[in-house]
């Protein structure tokens, strides 16, 4: 989903300015694109509840994109701003709620039950992965998947967490090392993490390099 | 888990390669590259609804775009014709009177749509807001749609609809021929020629538009023997 190569990007780009136009089939193509970034985003902040959360950016997206201005980058930049909206407004409307209150863990979990049979091919390592990043620190989190899986740089990251590009550079720094220590677990740091791994770790090359000094 | 244990060659220069998609730990690099994969069907659950919601959502920007340009031609040609009839019988009376309207270049801007534009409640705007409600219909802004238009071309759509609306909708005969400058220069020509030589009536129309430069050498002319005095009809009737 990162390495979108130029021409997709190109067409996407021309079917931002088409949808803001009104057209429905472009607007459909940049929903194929930009959803699969921000529901997982969003599973960052609000676990099972991110397809609630997206459903509503959506709304607000789809209203307000005749009046965006900007390119493809900026775009997925704005969307992931709205997404995140919602889903801190939708964390404080449960945390009024008690006893709806459940770990990230649990809520993806419970989402990922959903949909086995659509994740038997490789959709299991993407749920792994993106388990592990929920399980970061949420900062590290927010920040490892807006450069990762939204796709944004430093600084269109920073604009959307309302941080500057240093902030989420180290934020992301951090949550990347920190993975890395959970892919090699040397004396089970994590042991909520565990059970998560052992697929994903398995299907990869083990000759781990950095990891491997860690003792 | 410290942040010193995995010191080894990782530091956030190496972190930011990785999150390009570039050397680092090969399991930390297929991680990232598996929770950026291609989007599975359940997560594109919501299309349908986020659709439906896109095509109930409103088009305000482009619509009060396509609005706002229509609405301004529309005044101004309003304007065109409304200051040269006003200019005409100022200049009548000036000439009777033997007053030449020198007054009547500050009065013609006056009704022009810069100031109808921002709020239309200027006492001489009414008969140009009369005319507005045409603008917000809805389905002028979806035309476009089909056509995958850029910005490009939506602005190059956005004249060719104006010409029509100004033409409907005020008398179609001098019209076409006004451009948005009009106004500002409508009030040299008209009086000028009414109130130089009496032939020039029919001048009037084509005056603010075509005749610009000609229109304005006239002007010049005209101007020049008895601008002076300020009291036009048209001016009372303007402010």
């Amino acid at each position: 989903m990162v390495e979108v190569d130029r021409a997709d990007e190109e067409i996407l780009g021309r079917a931002l300015r088409a949808a803001q136009d009104g057209d429905e089939e472009s607007f459909r193509m940049l929903y194929r694109d930009v959803q699969p970034r921000l529901i997982r985003f969003a599973g960052t902040i609000v676990g099972g509840d991110a397809e609630d959360v997206t459903s509503e950016a959506w709304l607000q997206i789809a209203r307000d994109l005749p009046s965006f201005r900007g390119d493809l980058d900026g775009f997925r930049g704005w969307t992931a701003t709205i997404t995140r909206h919602r889903a801190l407004d939708h964390l404080r409307r449960r945390s009024r709620r008690p006893g709806s209150d459940l770990p990230v863990e649990e809520l993806v979990t419970m989402a990922a039950d959903g949909d086995t049979e659509l994740d038997a091919l490789d959709g299991i390592a993407t749920r792994d992965a993106l388990r592990l990043i929920a399980e970061l620190p949420r900062d590290q989190a927010e920040a490892v998947l807006l450069r990762v899986v939204v796709g944004l740089d430093a600084k269109s990251a920073g604009k959307v967490l309302g941080k500057r590009p240093g902030a989420v550079r180290t934020a992301s720094y951090r949550g990347l090392k920190r993975l890395a220590e959970r892919l090699t677990p040397p004396c089970a740091p994590g042991e909520d993490a565990t059970p998560g791994v052992p697929p994903f770790a398995q299907s990869d090359k083990s000759g781990g390099t950095g990891a491997e000094e860690v003792t | 888990m410290s942040d010193q244990h995995q010191a080894g060659g990782f530091d956030e220069r190496a972190a930011e390669r990785l999150l390009d998609g570039a050397g680092g730990d090969v399991r930390l690099r297929a991680l990232l590259t598996a929770a950026a994969a291609p989007a599975r069907p359940g997560e594109l659950a919501g299309e349908d609804a986020a659709v439906a919601a896109f095509l109930a959502a409103p088009r305000p920007a482009r619509r009060s775009r396509a609005a706002a340009l229509r609405r301004f031609l529309t005044i101004k040609a309003l304007a065109v014709v409304g200051g040269s009839l006003i200019l005409t019988g100022g200049a009548a009376f000036a000439t009777i009177t033997g007053q030449l309207p020198g007054g009547g270049r500050d009065t013609a801007p006056s009704p022009s749509p810069t100031i109808n534009k921002r709020e239309g409640t200027r006492g001489d705007a009414t008969p140009a807001t009369r005319l507005e409600p045409p603008a917000p219909v809805p389905t002028e802004s979806r035309k476009p749609s089909p056509t995958h238009s850029t910005k490009r071309n939506g602005r190059d759509g956005a004249p060719g609809q104006q010409k029509k609306t100004k033409g409907p909708k005020l008398r179609p005969t001098r019209l076409p021929q006004s451009p948005p400058r009009g106004p500002g220069d409508n009030g040299k020509p008209p009086d000028a020629g009414t109130g130089h030589t009496t032939t020039s009536g029919g001048g009037l129309g084509g005056a603010p538009g075509g005749g610009m430069g000609g229109g304005a050498v006239g002007g010049g002319t005209g101007g020049g023997e008895g601008t002076d005095p300020p009291t036009t009809s048209g001016s009372g009737n303007q402010d």
